[in-house]
């Protein structure tokens, strides 16, 4: 159980803890459905009246769909999409101004740093640094325009 | 007197000429710089004595030695140890100085090369350069460079928690040099930040190349040369004031921080 949850219930009324987590297991099955089919407001209420709850509980579960149905929905498609995300990309551009064996580079290129990490696991990150000469930084930036032109006409 | 001219035998008075004149009329030093090694300058010597076939049998051990392969032990012995390291130090004068092909042509031949054998090693340059760059004796500390970049469209129809999601992800994949194969989801949101990161690293990166800097650099291939000193004076980071690197950072934006500012002459 949530820990704000557990902190609003009396510690020595074990009935109203097993009343509160049915309630909640209740609610979550609803609005997983209504999630999953895109339901509009008039089909939860029809929903809402066949389930068995209280006229408070259908009145918050209707309140909640009715303000946050967007955010539900929204949070129900990031945990669609479990793989490594890319989460942010740093860049720098530096000179090569000169090295051991050569006395003047003077050779610009780009670094760049990825990190991803996975939906499900914000613990799991993945950094990944890079570098990039013109030319590739070119043939990127032409791919990337054709993907958001792909991606524009969807 | 150069450091090579106590070591050069019978050849020794023409290699104290190591200064050329470039098409403006100004002195440059040779590719291998203002003293010649000692590795270089017995080369004609050591040409003379064991023909051309071995010299250009040894040009193509140095390479494949620049470019960080094994030599075999009976191969350095045909050619002949000085030999090798005459040609290898050569190769790595003339790829170390960035000099074009006709002056190190102009400059072997002053060091009494054959124009045969000159144009041999020129040959060999030219074929090598990419190479030996990218060899261990030249590349420096560096990351793994991006080496190809794949990706996929998918449009997400139906998942366990959404009956219809219809929405299109990116799957990219990017290889770098190391061999490491990073594959990673974007967001459509996301899409947008990489599109903005690499047009403006792109767009800085072309400013930068068209700075006064990288002008003066190109400029220094034929006039730098004018000043009293024969040895050529490269621009460093070190020169640029500290308003400038302001300036510089403030453009390139939040994300940016160039290492080498670059000065307004």
């Amino acid at each position: 159980m949530d820990p704000k949850v557990e902190s609003l219930l009396d510690p020595e009324d074990p009935a109203e803890r097993s009343v509160v987590e049915g309630n909640m297991d209740v609610c979550g099955e609803i609005l997983s459905r209504a999630s999953a089919g895109a339901w509009t407001m008039s089909m939860m209420e029809d929903h809402v009246k066949e389930a068995e709850v209280s006229a408070e509980v259908a009145e918050a579960l209707l309140r909640i769909w009715r303000r946050n149905e967007p955010k539900i929905r929204e949070e129900a498609t990031k945990q669609s999409f479990w793989g490594n995300n890319l989460k942010r990309l740093s860049w720098r551009v530096d000179v090569s101004t000169k090295s051991r064996y050569v006395e003047d580079l003077n050779e610009p290129c780009a670094i760049m740093e990825l990190n991803m990490s996975n939906a499900r696991d914000e613990d799991k990150t993945n950094t990944v640094k890079f570098e990039i000469d013109r030319d590739m930084l070119v043939q990127m930036n032409e791919e990337v325009n054709r993907l958001q032109e792909l991606i524009s006409t969807f | 007197m150069s450091r090579g001219g106590a070591l050069l035998g019978r050849r020794a008075l023409q290699y104290q000429i190591t200064h050329t004149t470039n098409k403006e009329g100004f002195i440059e030093d040779p590719f291998w710089g203002a003293s010649v090694p000692p590795e270089i300058a017995s080369l004609p010597n050591l040409v003379e004595d064991s023909g051309r076939d071995h010299f250009r049998a040894s040009l193509g051990l140095s390479v494949h030695h620049l470019s960080g392969k094994d030599v075999e032990e009976e191969d350095l012995e045909d050619v002949g140890q000085a030999l090798f390291q005459g040609t290898t130090r050569a190769l790595l004068c003339a790829i170390r100085s960035k000099a074009e092909e006709e002056k190190i042509l102009n400059d072997l031949q002053a060091l009494s090369l054959s124009p045969d054998v000159s144009k041999d090693f020129v040959q060999a340059l030219s074929r090598a350069r990419t190479r030996i760059l990218s060899g261990p004796q030249l590349s420096g500390p560096s990351f793994p460079s991006l080496e190809d970049m794949r990706w996929r469209v998918d449009v997400t129809i139906s998942t366990t928690s959404l009956s219809r999601v219809m929405r299109p992800t990116i799957l990219m994949q990017w290889t770098l040099s190391d061999g490491s194969i990073e594959t990673f989801e974007v967001s459509v949101d996301k899409l947008q930040d990489l599109r903005y990161d690499v047009a403006k690293s792109l767009q800085e990166l072309k400013e930068l190349e068209n700075t006064q800097l990288f002008r003066l650099h190109g400029a220094s291939k034929t006039k730098a040369t004018k000043e009293t000193s024969p040895a050529k004076r490269p621009v460093t980071s070190s020169s640029a004031s500290p308003a400038h690197q302001t300036s510089s950072a403030e453009r390139a934006g939040e994300s940016s921080s160039m290492t080498a500012a670059v000065p307004d002459f």
